[in-house]
């Protein structure tokens, strides 16, 4: 039998239903009687006023039960409010212009999908085309196309942060460098794509919806905001099984608040199903960033200051969590470096895509890129060995807790003994000596480093670092990141666990089974855990959901603190029945024992028996019934302070890469031949769920770097509407991965763990810029590095050697 | 999308130019043209079929012919919606003599293809395009080459 | 996405199918293994009145030798003209193509035929056809002809089909059949629609010389682009890298590929020569190897 306590690698309890076909997603749902179809008409333009709609023929398409248009919801909801100033209006649905390709314009619904579809065919839409700008830099200058009059600017928001004193470490340094660095937009790609199902209750003015969102629920009062109706009049309920999310179904809410709409406007309960068409075009997805990066450093590789200006795309629509794309990684800037001095420009720019939110990583890998191919670069300069300019410059082991100069408290860590094991498994040194032969053979091989500070469990705080401090003042103060669960035993003795982390594939019903287990001393098996989560019943909170990996450091602390809760109550109960003071019991085999006289001992099932059966036995104030909940938090989540210090994660763990890679020299393909990386997210609660969820962000980051791109044409057309242009990595294309672990436990944390899965999403498009990079000796400061893109670099490198020979210089 | 080219058609200018002008010529060679109907001056209305093999969209189009400089130069504006997307097209034609019997027809078009068509097509779009507009201009040099033979 | 309405009937016979075809002419449509028909369906590309689904005749399913000619049935699955041992060991420049076509799960369904009827410029089965010098039979409810692989396409996604026409069955001469033979690919990804392929047949005396040859291109044009001057320019030589770039070279220099998401027309013409250099030294190779 494997083993199954916490920390150890139990099989998931889920695989058992998901691998027999039993899983119950948003299709397989059908709640209700009477649910109609809706198929959505979607914007061909990327900016257009929209002059007339007709919509006469549409609702007389047999079948048909209703079509929605903008005025209609405009009607009937208000715009969705946003942590900016900017006083930018977003609705569901397209209400006088069209803003990006695929914005949703009109709704039908029908009995199915097939009639929905053909009615959309039959509405008439007038547009008057508009000037379209998709490029960040173009749509900040004065005279390009704006996309929102009211706001007078396609800049949503714009702030400045100064830490320590930049302009003093420059002058001081001996060297300074510069570069300019893009990102690309691009996105998750989950299997299973968005799905509502929603009704409008005319009786009690309230919606019902079923969605598989997944937090953070921070947006259910956005939802409730712009359809007009206090929270308990909008009930969401997440499906038991939710296939894949990595950030993107948070952009669900939009939809969601139009299917109610919908369905108050037809009169019928209404299901979307969102087609992958309409999902890589018009869903969520990253944000595209231009950075321009300054570091200063000294002869000896030691960086003293970094000034950074990041320039955030965030599509048609500023729309929440935005900007927060921005400043989700604030407090870990620096990343895992001991650079004191940050200067920090963040602008938040609108453009004719589609609207930005939640993705896997959300801001690391954009911020990261910069700063990981700065470090190479850098000793590049200075000839020396990229191994050694990062070894000057991490955190050391006896620094932590570590504030960074931007507030961050990093809890533990030991990023020497991780780089050092990388280095060391990755046979660093050898293959440097490889290269050498490799290079004098002709070949393009080449090695990557990349050192990243993972942060996991966000502060609610940190989205009003898009505030200034005297905006914070004026609102109310945003801190913590409150997460719940309920542990309770029924009076038959068995036991049930709520858990509000809506998982999308982590599995948390496993590792909350786990952790119930060991405290209450059962098999794990014997715990049914639900992860449904009904905003009527379940406890939650605001920061509840799946996101920014905290289940491991919070969603798994409120399980511990719950079945701890049942844990003393049961002990509590057997006291009495034993006889025994509880310092000297013990819970184990579905038993509370006394510890050194196992024979003295009391089952759960009695003592849930009694609990419920025989509630005129318990002591003074012992509640009948066993069914604890408990609400935590981290107490280093505060708001952000008025020098604008913030901690905008609570755990932070630590990831380093090596790459290898080989560039064909006539295609430009790039080939990687190992790929290496080392972890430290603290205690592991389960191995095997953990090795999975960094495979999948490995190769996510390795999409980013080598595939994935949202393309749009100067115009603003949308190019990548299909799986065959927008390139997901397939099983062929991931290389050998090596994956090692240290453990150094947080110690904000009851079981020391920290979150993880982003992780590589965030280091590996720099791992491999950096490879590439080293390979070809082109500056690499663009992705996703395509055959195309990195021939064109070649082929320059190569003309500009030509000029060189030609001219004699040689 | 952007392109050129340039065509022999057979007769003067002032013969050719006439041709072009005719409306029952344009709508047997605009792609798919099920039917022109006159809503103002030089503008149409038209329902198009565009695409290849099976591939095949129905547009609501409007038709401009503009920035006329008889007999030498017009431009031609397609505006297209439908199901598949939308389509704008701008061509811009030119006449000179050859000699007295043909004259030449040089074009310059820039084409935009937006939605759906956009987003699923990219592999082809370009290439489809130019087949599409040069068909267009052979069936008016076959068109204008017959109406020249039924006349004479 | 989700298909507009259609009529559906699933023939018993070659001649029903044909029969539909008659009546149906441009509104009725085949579909076979339906990969590349459902997408366009799914997606309203495409919105036949009738779907006529031949799946169900087996009668177009086989392959043979017959008359010194490899015969394959149109319907036969992708997956079969991959795995039989008739083929590789008749044409085995088919055997080295079809595993690039999509993935294993995909040529399970998808039909020899219908790739061919589908034309795809970048498609493998196409232009190694044209490659091997093939014919198609056609047929229709009156008529039947063949028809040469280089008459057959005439631009994106279109052949010398008649609506009423079903392409029945494809013949691979097989006397003559050269012994070097090389077929490559270049994709973004395993699987992938390709950007660049390119298909080469070759024949050497036994001194190295360069006999015979043909040479198509996939990708770089709206139809399978036969480029033999590629390696007919080398008849009488034996193959040295600076002749076969030479060759090659002057054999695309009039080529003009579109530009697309994927690669830019200057990166594709390059690749272009790239891959015919590689399919001509591999062919070269294995037929100094069989001779």
């Amino acid at each position: 039998m494997v083993d199954h306590g916490i920390g150890k690698p139990m099989y998931r309890l889920e695989d058992v239903r998901l691998l027999q076909g039993q899983g119950q997603f948003m299709d397989d749902l059908n709640p209700l009687p009477n649910i109609h179809h809706v198929a959505i008409l979607r914007s061909p333009y990327p900016h257009a006023r929209i002059k007339a709609i007709r919509t006469d023929k549409a609702a007389l398409v047999p079948g048909v039960k209703g079509v929605i248009t903008g005025s209609m919801v405009a009607s009937l909801s208000r715009p969705f409010p946003v942590g900016v100033t900017a006083p930018v209006k977003y609705y569901s649905l397209a209400v006088d212009k069209v803003r990006f390709v695929g914005e949703p314009v009109a709704v039908v619904v029908a009995k199915n999908r097939y009639i929905a579809e053909d009615a959309l065919e039959k509405i008439e839409v007038e547009y008057e085309p508009l000037p379209a700008v998709v490029d960040i830099e173009r749509a900040m200058e004065e005279d390009a196309p704006l996309l929102h009059e009211e706001v007078g600017s396609n800049i949503a928001n714009q702030r400045t942060f100064h830490y320590g004193d930049v302009e003093k470490a420059f002058q001081e340094a001996d060297y300074t460098i510069s570069h300019k660095f893009l990102f690309p937009k691009y996105s998750a790609t989950p299997m299973e794509t968005y799905g509502v199902i929603a009704n409008y209750e005319k009786s009690t003015n309230s919606y019902t919806v079923w969605a598989n969102f997944h937090g953070p629920f921070t947006l259910h009062s956005v939802m409730a905001a712009a359809l007009q109706v206090p929270g308990n009049k909008l009930r969401i309920i997440t499906p038991k099984d939710n296939g894949g999310s990595y950030g993107i179904k948070a952009g669900i809410y939009p939809y969601v608040v139009l299917m109610a709409i919908a369905s108050r406007v037809a009169g019928v309960p209404v299901k979307w199903i969102e087609d992958r068409q309409e999902h890589l075009a018009a869903s969520s997805s990253g944000t595209d960033r231009v950075t321009y990066i300054e570091a200063a450093f000294n002869k000896d590789g030691t960086v003293t200051a970094l000034k950074m200006k990041m320039i955030d795309n965030v599509g048609g629509y500023i729309r929440a969590p935005e900007p927060a794309c921005l400043y989700r990684n604030h407090s870990n800037a620096v990343g895992p470096y001991r650079i004191r001095n940050l200067y920090m420009e963040a602008y938040a720019v609108m453009t004719n895509k589609c609207p930005t939110g939640l993705i896997r990583g959300y801001g690391g890998q954009e911020h990261y890129f910069p700063i990981e191919r700065t470090m190479q670069m850098i000793a590049e300069k200075l000839g020396m060995d990229p191994a050694e300019v990062i070894r000057k410059n991490l955190i050391r082991a006896d620094e932590f807790p570590y504030k960074t100069p931007s507030g961050g408290i990093y809890d533990s860590g030991d990023y020497h003994k991780a780089f050092e094991l990388l280095l060391q498994v990755g046979k660093y040194h050898e293959l440097r000596e490889y290269q050498k032969k490799a290079k004098a053979d002709g070949k393009l091989f080449g090695i990557g480093l990349a050192c990243i500070v993972e942060p996991s469990g966000s502060n609610m705080g940190y989205i009003t670092m898009a505030l200034t401090p005297e905006e914070r003042a004026k609102s109310l103060p945003k801190s913590g990141c409150a997460e719940a669960a309920t542990v309770m035993i029924d009076p038959s003795g068995s036991i049930s666990v709520r858990i509000s982390t809506t998982p999308s594939g982590q599995g948390h019903e496993t590792v909350a089974a786990q952790i119930v287990g060991e405290v209450l001393g059962v098999n794990p098996r014997d715990v049914q855990v639900v992860a449904e989560l009904d905003t009527l019943t379940s406890p939650w909170s605001v920061a509840s959901g799946s996101y920014s990996s905290r289940f491991a450091p919070i969603g798994s602390s409120a399980i511990y603190q719950a079945a701890q809760k049942v844990r003393q109550k049961l002990l509590k109960i057997a006291s009495g029945i034993l006889s025994t003071s509880e310092e000297d019991l013990d819970l184990s085999q579905g038993k509370v024992v006394v510890k050194g006289n196992p024979e003295k001992s009391v089952s759960i099932k009695r003592l849930a028996g009694l609990s419920h059966w025989h509630p005129q036995g318990l002591s003074e104030g012992v509640e009948p019934g066993i069914f604890e909940t408990a609400y935590y938090t981290v107490h280093t989540a505060n708001p952000p302070d008025k020098n604008e210090f913030v901690n905008s994660s609570v755990t932070y763990g630590f990831v380093a890469d090596l790459v290898a890679v080989e560039v064909d020299p006539d295609t430009g393909e790039v080939k990687i031949l190992d790929y290496y990386t080392v972890h430290d997210a603290g205690k592991l609660l389960n191995p095997l769920i953990v090795d999975g969820q960094i495979y999948g962000g490995l190769v996510h980051g390795l999409g980013g770097a080598l595939y994935e791109e949202l393309s749009y044409d100067k115009n603003g057309q949308f190019l990548a509407g299909t799986f065959m242009d927008y390139l997901c990595p397939t099983a062929t294309e991931i290389p050998p991965i090596h994956i090692h672990h240290i453990e150094t436990p947080s110690p904000f944390t009851p079981l020391g763990a920290k979150g993880l899965g982003e992780g590589n999403c965030m280091s590996t498009p720099a791992a491999i810029a950096n490879a590439v990079a080293d390979a070809t000796d082109c500056i690499i400061d663009n992705l996703p590095l395509s055959p195309n893109r990195v021939w064109n670099l070649l082929q320059k490198k190569r003309q500009e050697q030509e000029k060189v020979y030609i001219r004699g210089d040689h | 999308m952007n392109g050129n080219g340039s065509i022999e058609l057979k007769g003067t200018v002032e013969e050719v130019w006439s041709k072009l002008m005719d409306p029952s010529i344009l709508s047997k060679c605009i792609m798919g043209c099920k039917s022109l109907e006159l809503i103002g001056e030089d503008k149409y209305k038209a329902d198009l079929q565009i695409g290849i093999a099976a591939v095949k969209g129905k547009y609501d189009a409007i038709i401009e012919v503009t920035d006329i400089k008889p007999p030498y130069h017009y431009k031609l504006l397609v505006n297209g919606e439908g199901g598949p997307g939308f389509v704008n097209a701008e061509g811009v034609i030119d006449l000179t003599p050859i000699n007295d019997e043909c004259t030449q027809l040089t074009y310059t078009y820039s084409a935009e293809v937006g939605g759906k068509v956009a987003a699923i097509g990219q592999r082809m779009l370009g290439g489809v395009a130019k087949l599409l507009i040069s068909d267009f201009f052979k069936k008016i040099q076959k068109e204008i080459a017959k109406s020249k033979q039924e006349a004479s | 996405m989700k298909p507009p309405l259609f009529d559906y009937y699933k023939p018993e016979t070659v001649d029903q199918a044909l029969e539909l075809l008659q009546e149906y002419g441009i509104n009725g449509k085949i579909i076979a293994g339906g990969q590349s028909m459902m997408p366009i369906l799914n997606m309203r590309l495409s919105t036949p009145e009738l779907l006529i689904d031949i799946s169900g005749l087996q009668e177009l399913s086989y392959i043979r030798v017959e008359d010194g000619f490899l015969k394959i049935g149109a319907l036969t699955r992708q997956r079969d003209v991959e795995l039989s041992p008739l083929v590789r060991e008749a044409c085995p420049l088919l055997s080295e193509a079809i595993p690039y076509i999509g993935h294993m799960q995909t040529r399970n369904r998808g039909t020899f035929g219908g790739s061919l009827a589908h034309a795809d410029p970048t498609a493998e089965i196409p232009m190694t056809l044209l490659a091997l010098d093939a014919q198609a039979v056609i047929r229709s409810a009156s008529d039947q002809r063949l028809v040469k692989m280089e008459d057959f396409f005439l631009t994106y996604l279109t052949t010398d089909l008649m609506p009423e026409e079903m392409l029945t069955e494809v013949q691979i001469p097989l006397n003559e059949m050269p012994k070097g033979y090389a077929f490559t690919e270049f994709s973004r990804r395993h699987g992938d629609f390709a950007l660049v392929a390119a298909a080469c047949l070759l024949d050497v005396d036994k001194d190295g010389h360069i006999t015979s040859g043909r040479l198509v291109l996939g990708g770089v044009d709206s139809v399978p682009l036969a480029v033999h001057e590629a390696v007919e320019a080398m008849i009488g030589s034996v193959l040295t890298e600076e002749l076969l770039e030479h060759s090659v070279e002057e054999a695309i220099r009039f080529l003009e590929p579109e530009s697309d998401l994927h690669a830019s027309s200057e990166f594709r013409k390059h690749l272009a020569k790239v891959f015919a250099m590689k399919a001509i030294r591999t062919a070269y190779q294995r037929a100094q190897n069989r001779e």
